[in-house]
């Protein structure tokens, strides 16, 4: 590996085919960027018809914002929730593909199915099969086990009932690459612990996990960007952020002050902020996981 | 492997693990995002019906080229925000109207919703590329103006070509602001209840005479759950669009400086009697299981919860009237209308929601000439009937509603008639003329989630409930106040 040789000669030649990338990162990820964050230091009325230069108001505003600090709360338990909640299922599900060995592929396709499905026609989907009054699940669910599930005035519920929203959607991902990986573990080592007769969890743990490390690293930094971005669907569809700003996460919270309340400006410093956040978060994930992964099975 | 020991081995791999799986992951991640921006169709339907702009979103036509100015054929683009049979007849009527008008041709788009249309209009006029005709909801009325992105219609469409008089003044005075008309009222509601007659039947009620109070609505909702013909009495979207037309009927302004009319309003009246006429009886409604909350601004949950009998009474608004009745017959019962109950004998008549047309400020003379025909064409009293009776918004002309009423449509069609009736009742007074703010749209949700609160388990109580509105909805005032000034 440390001698590899280099695919181009020319650094020009190589410079020129990265190009094409480059021009599409600057002008719609790089540019845009830095216009979100000169738009942060300015006030804005509607779309920004009228604006006036600020500075860090937008920012201090947000620290002294109790609804924003709830806000943020929010985002990050939903993240933790999400992405923990997601691997743990995913994983068992994939696990169990893994070794089943009768019609393998009706499995997987069926456990795959939920991420083809948009997140915004999920979220309209599962609003009316969930809906308190009128949801075909919830009536069954009450009518089984007797308690009330009015999730539209019941914080705790509304908050559970996105998060598990957002993890079955996000299942089918992770299953793929889970699958994918477990695949990549060599039978002998399967055979070997097999003959020592160790156990289908304990092999799970001590066998697998650590084999397929690198792939539960790469799954986490995408679930945590997903929960951060990717579940605004559902929060807009289903709850609007409420009941009482229980659903409220961060990513829908700066789409409604820009796009509803036309406070262009506060948002855009709440997107820069999301932004440091996510970095950080995955540059934390990155280095911590660094020292537990296990590379070059 | 802990980072200090991390020989170039482990950095490579693990550039080459990302590497070999981004291409699914950016595949995963394009996915992400796409479905996002699907998600970003409004979940807020308008305040007058459930099949506006909100349930087509995702359609947006993409824009055609700049329409030219070519002789003497002038094409002007038409933006609105009204999706599935709404738009298909606003094409019609575009089509209808470049056929008969020589040298202009109208290209109606549908820009998604409400707000995506305001959005997508100031937009353009900054970029120096405005649809000549853009509509606009009631409460984005102050923010048009402030945007001073349009041109008052009173200055498009020429004095003598128009008689102000032949015009609803009830609909009209909305829009109206220090004497000037601003924009065309184009589709404007009011919110009514309909209620199911042969569950009131079925309950022992007269079928023919609804109740018209608070507490008439209650005790109805009483009688048909005793009876078992309902799971619950009523219900309607959580929308503040019915709080605002309950402080009308109270003769109660939404805001200071007569609501907003006669300056910048600065004080929200949730502190009132009024206001805690409304919210005790609609938390009342709730505790005794005589509301069934469908969510907020959920139209076609309220909507479904009452075709599928589920409840006897559902507050909605009359530009529905045609599809609901549609429905009601699919579901097997006749459908009744009743004018808005209100709190004993305080009936002062009710607001105008929906939307008008504005013209935006920046166009060529021709196209400016070309839009103020059009709009002359659509409050012709021939196109305002079809408007009105294919789905029950009203019409802006007198000669509309005397003339359907010599037809004897109203005769055929009672639940019209509650619609009209209830808006010919209306007394012009700054309540009924409806509140101008800025931040209205954020008001509305403050509201929204304030009725929420009050009905939680761990509920604040209807008083400190309001409280908390009138504070939030204030500092929204003052901060966009601030913002203009």
């Amino acid at each position: 590996m440390t001698e590899t040789t280099k695919p181009y000669d020319s650094t020009l030649g190589a410079a020129l085919l990265l190009l094409p990338t480059l021009v599409v990162l600057v002008v719609f990820l790089y540019y845009p960027a830095l216009l979100t964050f000169r738009l942060s230091l300015f006030q804005t009325l509607l779309l920004g018809t009228e604006r006036a230069f600020v500075g860090l108001e937008n920012y201090v505003g947000l620290l002294g914002s109790g609804a924003y600090h709830g806000s943020f709360l929010i985002s990050v338990a939903f993240a933790a929730t999400v992405v923990l909640g997601t691997l743990v299922v995913s994983l068992f599900v994939a696990y169990l593909l893994f070794q089943v060995e009768v019609g393998e592929s009706t499995y997987l396709v069926a456990a795959i199915w939920p991420y083809a499905l948009p997140t915004a026609v999920a979220g309209t989907v599962l609003l009316f099969l969930l809906h308190p009054t009128l949801g075909i699940i919830t009536h069954y669910v009450e009518a089984l086990t007797g308690v009330e599930l009015d999730w539209f005035t019941s914080g705790p519920l509304a908050f559970l009932v996105v998060a598990l929203s957002a993890v079955w959607k996000q299942l089918g991902y992770n299953i793929v690459f889970l699958v994918a990986a477990l695949n990549n573990v060599p039978t002998t080592l399967t055979e070997s612990a097999k003959l020592d007769g160790v156990g289908h969890l304990r092999l799970l743990r001590r066998v697998y996990l650590p084999l397929i490390s690198p792939t539960l690293v790469f799954l986490v930094v995408v679930n945590t960007i997903y929960a951060f971005f990717g579940a605004f669907p559902l929060v807009d569809l289903m709850t609007s952020g409420g009941p009482s700003g229980a659903t409220n996460l961060l990513i829908f919270k700066l789409y409604r002050d820009a796009f509803e309340f036309s406070s262009l400006g506060s948002a855009a410093a709440q997107s820069v902020v999301l932004f440091v956040v996510v970095a950080l978060l995955m540059w934390v994930q990155l280095r911590v996981s660094d020292r537990y992964m296990h590379y070059g099975a | 492997m802990s980072d200090d020991s991390g020989s170039p081995l482990d950095r490579v791999s693990r550039r080459q693990l990302l590497g070999t799986t981004s291409t699914l992951g950016v595949a995963g991640l394009a996915g992400c995002s796409g479905q996002s921006g699907g998600g970003s169709t409004e979940t807020e339907a308008s305040d007058d019906s459930s099949d506006s702009g909100a349930d087509s979103g995702g359609d947006e036509e993409t824009e055609t080229a700049e329409p030219t100015t070519s002789g003497s054929e002038t094409t002007i683009r038409f933006w609105h925000a009204m999706g599935g049979a709404l738009g298909k007849f606003i094409d019609t009527l575009a089509t209808e109207f470049s056929d008969q008008t020589d040298g202009i041709t109208v290209e109606a788009t549908q820009k998604g919703s409400y707000r995506e249309t305001l959005n997508a209009t100031t937009s353009a006029v900054q970029a120096g590329n405005p649809p000549a005709v853009a509509q606009i909801f009631e409460i984005g009325t102050q923010l048009a103006i402030d945007s001073g992105a349009f041109t008052p219609i009173e200055e498009i469409i020429p004095q003598d070509r128009i008689n102000y008089d032949n015009y609803l003044d009830s609909v009209l005075n909305y829009y109206r602001i220090d004497g000037t008309l601003n924009s065309m009222p184009f589709n404007s509601s009011n919110a009514i209840f309909y209620y199911n007659k042969d569950a009131f039947e079925e309950a022992g009620l007269d079928r023919e005479d609804p109740p018209t109070t608070f507490d008439g609505v209650l005790s109805a909702g009483q009688t048909l759950t005793e009876e078992g013909v309902a799971d619950k009495g009523t219900t309607w979207p959580n929308h503040s669009w019915f709080v605002e037309q309950w402080f009308a009927e109270q003769n109660q302004p939404l805001v200071n400086e007569e609501n907003g009319r006669a300056g910048r309003a600065t004080e929200i009246n949730f502190e009132s009697e009024a206001a805690n006429n409304i919210f005790s009886w609609w938390t009342d409604l709730y505790e005794q299981g005589q509301y069934l909350n469908p969510g907020i601004e959920a139209w076609g949950e309220a909507q479904q919860a009452f075709l599928t009998g589920k409840t006897g009474i559902l507050g909605y608004s009359t530009s529905s009237i045609a599809p609901m009745k549609e429905g009601a017959k699919e579901n097997g019962f006749e459908l009744g209308t009743m004018q808005l109950p209100v709190p004993e004998g305080q009936r002062n008549g009710t607001t105008i929601g929906g939307a008008s047309l504005w013209v935006p400020s920046g166009l060529s003379k021709p196209k400016r000439e070309a839009a103020g025909e059009f709009l002359l064409w659509l409050s012709q009293p021939e196109q305002q009937k079809r408007w009105h009776t294919n789905t029950g918004y009203f019409p802006v002309r007198e000669e509309a509603v005397s003339q359907l009423e010599s037809e004897g449509f109203y005769d055929e069609n009672p639940n019209f008639r509650t619609a009209i009736d209830q808006l010919r009742a209306t007394e012009d007074s700054p309540a009924t003329r409806g509140a101008l703010m800025g931040p209205f749209r954020k008001v509305r949700t403050i509201v929204e989630e304030g009725y929420v609160s009050m009905i939680q388990k761990d509920n604040v109580d209807v008083q400190k409930g309001l409280q908390r509105i009138d504070d939030q909805s204030e500092k929204a005032l003052q901060n966009y106040n601030q913002k203009v000034n």
